[in-house]
């Protein structure tokens, strides 16, 4: 312990304000380096995600005295095949690495050993913007730790997770600490970056006068916790009106697909008023008061809707799920006061043998639906292998049952029940003249139009020899039978489809949308061979966009990840024998990993102009309407 | 609490003063310290552009030590003194292991750095140190050179196998920047610390560090350059190192140790098996036995492992220590037998 008056004597004896500074630097690190230790990271790596690593020795320190040690991540990723420990006496351990903090950069090991100095912590209370800060290491070749003198710079920064210091921050202390005077640990020096959240972010600012440290406060907090696994930062799963960090008020676009948010009922337009208490003004406060929040997390957040608060908790998460399209297994037909009205089952579905043609559906596990819509959404809520509660209407009787739902079919099924004809008195298709189709576009349309309106199918059709009347001879009585308009369309020139027409087949399909009844769930883009690449092109640029993909001898390319509003129905038509069916499989695999329905329909000899093609479509078309 | 707050309060008063005292001495020892560093300016390197540079001034009869660089090739070096005062020079002596170089000037000057052991300064970690040096050219034409200010950080041990040579002076300022090699490294009263070396990365974390070579280290070579001393030949120093590299480079007796192949760009030195009947069975040394130091040296990876080995006599037994089942083991490897010394 220095006294004050021993600083007093040795200024006024020595004259020197500097020597007695470094007399007190000398002190303060005196104290704080047996809990200092020297780590090894043996065989790792030199690259990790493709960047590389901070390699050689690095500092860590002690957080518990059974052996517990904390360091910076940077040093240690890339899976060393072995670290050791030297401790502040010179004892060797091997030191195993227990856990991560993501969040902060910071890993967690354990060394066999007891009864090592624990060093203080400086409570947060004390930490005040220009006390001095003093920087210790012991990554270099040094018998002594190395120290490096500044100041604290700023609390709170990293969105909260840390200390500012102009202290030379660098490899050769990441992981050990940054103290104060008294030799009490303010906190663990990690490279951080406000705006990035990669390993290596903020080893750019290395010496620069911008170093970080986690206060060691939180680290023996959390320390309980921390020796069960690994920590992350947690999610609450909503995408912003804006990204702009500084102006509010702050509203809900989106909440993700079974996250946090979704699940306490939060929607888009909710207004964040407060979280944790913290009053949410911009978005900036929001990410403050979620940044310091590990997955695990309970928060309690308040939103305003429509002029109501309304408050929930709710558990923050590591990772979102991708959203997976399930499969009950109905088309619905018909909306009424009471709910949606059950058109199909679909055998061997989830819905087989529990609901009926006809049944009325009020309700999914409680939440009333009396449009298709809400339905969806409801639906949307759950995953493949959920089990679902209906309440249902059947004639005068009100029965709940229960299913489990299924992943979304892979293959379009052979037997598709048929749709009733429509009435006799049912207005009639619109003609290609009605549709302001251009002179060489083929129309195939059905006789009359039902009440649910028609399905399209935007068909771009490959270069050169295309014979209308086989086309027309081909899809007629799958239009018909399922109620779908054919809007096939070559292109301009011999050469194929050129990026240029891309608007022209925008100003048809609107014409089209605009002016044809057609049914909002099933509508696609057909593609095969050379034109599928300019179908996928449509498909991307379209407004509205198609819901379906069909594809001949072309595999799908990648798409975005899709949440439940945006999944993609897509088809390929297999031949016989067809050389691309394990590249197709794949594609088709990861189209589904991201969330899309992905299905194959096999033929015989796939043709535009085939009867049996255009049918496996018409089949697949109605499935573009199934829950 | 009167009693401590009076203290506080006491303290705080003589600090203040201590502080309004001290002003006036810093200022004037750096301007002192600043007469004493020269910048260097001299075409030489590829295309012999023009360079610059530091240097400190070590005798009254215009001796001036740096570091070796491209600069001191041209013919003529020249030297601008903090007076603004132009001068061209000639080498007199180089230590090309160290990299340091003693030139002169025709000057007579008493802006003078003292290297003598009683008027340098003893530093420890935490003493406050200013580096003076022509860093990046920022000096121009008679301008002074550049001052910034640090602690000194530690020092760094001799490296295992290195030849004595490397600066030992670690500073938390950066001073690792272009042209500022040569520059000077003092305390508060304005005393010699060191001379700022050439930028430098260490080796382990890839990571620059700022050093300095400490005037005990640079002391005698000094002395030797000015009493025109015989000093070691270039071409020869060049010879003993690749020979010294080639020797590191032989083939190694393993004496029956199979290492597991070296195919990652860090292979751990995992033991990949042992020959029966061999020294290194007869250790006890075994398969998926992680080796992490041979003597005193670590070894974080199979290339480290290597030349480790290779640096060892082969008649004495190696002492290896091993991670094994989450244990360090140490073990004695005998030396082979009949080897000759």
């Amino acid at each position: 312990m220095i006294s004050p008056c021993w600083i007093l004597a040795s200024v006024v004896l020595s004259a020197g304000l500097d020597e007695a500074r470094a007399a007190a630097f000398r002190s303060a690190v005196a104290r704080v380096s047996p809990s200092v230790v020297r780590l090894d990271a043996v065989g790792a790596s030199e690259t990790v995600a493709g960047r590389p690593r901070g390699t050689g020795p690095t500092t860590g320190l002690v957080v518990a005295s059974d052996g517990w040690i904390v360091s910076s991540s940077y040093n240690l990723a890339g899976s060393p095949a072995g670290i050791l420990a030297t401790l502040a006496d010179g004892r060797r351990l091997p030191a195993l690495v227990i856990a991560e903090d993501r969040s902060r950069r910071l890993t967690l090991l354990k060394v066999d050993a007891e009864g090592l100095a624990v060093p203080a912590a400086a409570p947060s209370s004390d930490r005040k913007v220009g006390q001095w800060a003093i920087a210790v290491g012991r990554a270099l070749p040094t018998r002594q730790p190395t120290i490096s003198v500044g100041i604290v710079s700023a609390l709170e920064r990293i969105w909260g997770k840390a200390v500012q210091t102009d202290a030379k921050v660098s490899p050769a202390n990441y992981g050990g600490p940054l103290v104060d005077l008294e030799g009490r640990v303010i906190g663990v020096l990690v490279p951080l970056s406000p705006t990035s959240d990669s390993l290596a972010a903020g080893v750019e600012w290395y010496d620069a006068g911008i170093g970080f440290a986690v206060p060691f406060e939180h680290v023996a907090a959390i320390l309980p916790r921390w020796k069960k696994g690994d920590l992350a930062p947690g999610l609450l799963g909503v995408r912003y009106e804006s990204n702009d960090l500084w102006t509010g008020p702050v509203r809900i676009a989106e909440t993700a697909w079974r996250s946090p948010a979704a699940k306490a009922g939060l929607k888009r337009g909710d207004r964040l008023a407060t979280i944790d208490g913290r009053s949410i003004d911009r978005l900036a406060d929001a990410r403050r008061a979620l940044a310091v929040k590990y997955a695990g997390d309970r928060v309690r957040v308040v939103v305003e809707r429509k002029g109501s608060e309304i408050e929930r908790e709710l558990e923050l998460v590591e990772e979102l799920p991708q959203y997976r399209r399930a499969y009950l297994g109905i088309v619905l037909g018909g909306e009424g006061k009471q709910g949606v009205r059950v058109r199909e089952v679909f055998a061997g579905s989830p819905a087989a043998g529990k609901l009926e043609v006809g049944d009325w559906i009020t309700a999914v596990a409680g939440r009333p639906v009396v449009e298709e819509h809400a339905f969806a959404e409801a639906v949307a809520c759950f995953a493949p292998g959920d089990p679902v509660e209906l309440s249902l209407r059947r004639g005068e009787k009100t029965l709940d049952v229960g299913t489990t739902l299924a992943p979304f079919p892979v293959e379009v099924p052979g037997d598709v029940p048929a749709r009733s004809a429509p009435a006799a008195d049912a207005p009639p298709s619109p003609a290609a003249a009605a549709l302001g189709l251009p002179k060489d576009t083929v129309l195939v349309a059905p006789a009359r139009v039902g009440p649910e309106g028609l399905g399209i199918v935007f068909c771009l059709l490959p270069p050169g020899a295309v014979d209308g009347a086989a086309l027309r001879k081909a899809w007629m009585q799958t239009c018909e039978q399922r109620a779908v308009l054919l809007v096939a369309i070559a292109p301009a020139g011999k050469e194929g489809w050129q990026p240029g027409e891309l608007e022209r087949l925008q100003t048809t399909w609107a014409a089209v949308l605009a002016k044809a009844p057609i049914d909002a769930r099933r509508t696609a883009v057909l593609g095969a061979a050379s034109s599928a690449g300019p179908a996928e092109a449509f498909l991307g640029t379209a407004q509205p966009r198609p819901r379906g993909l069909a594809l001949l001898s072309a595999a799908p390319s990648p798409w975005p990840a899709a949440r439940p509003d945006s999944a993609l129905f897509a088809l390929y038509v297999r031949g016989k024998n067809d050389p691309k069916a394990a590249a197709i499989a794949s594609a088709m695999e990861s189209l589904r990993a991201d969330g899309h329905a992905a299905l194959v329909a096999a033929i015989d000899v796939p043709s535009l102009s085939d009867p049996s093609t255009a049918a496996a479509i018409g089949r697949w078309m109605e499935l573009l309407a199934v829950y | 609490m009167i009693r401590s707050t009076a203290l506080a309060g006491l303290a705080c008063g003589c600090l203040a003063l201590a502080a309004r005292a001290e002003e006036t001495p810093i200022q004037e020892a750096l301007a002192s310290a600043a007469k004493r560093v020269v910048k260097l300016y001299g075409a030489g390197g590829l295309g012999r552009a023009q360079g610059y540079g530091t240097g400190i001034l070590v005798t009254s009869e215009g001796h001036v030590l740096t570091v070796l660089g491209p600069l001191l090739e041209a013919d003529a070096p020249r030297a601008v003194l903090a007076d603004g005062r132009r001068l061209e020079g000639r080498l007199v002596a180089v230590d090309p292991a160290r990299q340091w170089a003693v030139l002169k000037f025709p000057v007579q000057t008493s802006n003078v750095f003292s290297l003598e052991e009683d008027s340098s300064a003893p530093v420890e970690p935490g003493t406050v140190v200013f580096a003076l040096s022509n860093l990046f050219n920022i000096a121009a034409g008679n301008e002074p050179v550049s001052v910034q200010r640090g602690v000194v950080a530690g020092f760094l041990a001799a490296a295992p196998r290195g030849d004595g040579a490397s600066p030992t002076v670690l500073v938390d300022a950066v001073t690792s920047n272009p042209g500022a090699a040569g520059g000077a490294l003092v305390d508060s009263a304005g005393r010699l610390v060191g001379m700022l070396a050439k930028e430098r990365r260490d080796e382990a974390s890839g990571a620059w560090i700022n050093v300095a070579y400490s005037v005990a280290q640079f002391r005698g070579f000094v002395r030797s350059a000015i009493a025109g001393e015989a000093l070691p030949d270039p071409r020869e120093s060049a010879a003993t190192s690749r020979s010294r590299s080639a020797r590191a480079r032989s083939p190694i007796d393993f004496r029956g140790l199979r290492m597991l192949p070296d195919v990652l760009d860090r292979t751990p030195a995992y033991v990949d098996g042992v020959e029966s009947g061999s020294p290194a069975e007869a250790a006890g040394l075994s398969a998926d036995d992680l080796i992490l130091y041979v003597g005193e040296e670590m070894v974080h990876d199979l290339a480290e492992f290597e030349a480790a080995v290779a640096s060892l006599p082969a008649d004495k037994p190696w002492s290896i220590v091993v991670l094994r089942d989450g244990r360090l083991e140490t073990v004695s490897v005998p030396a082979r037998s009949g080897a000759k010394p």
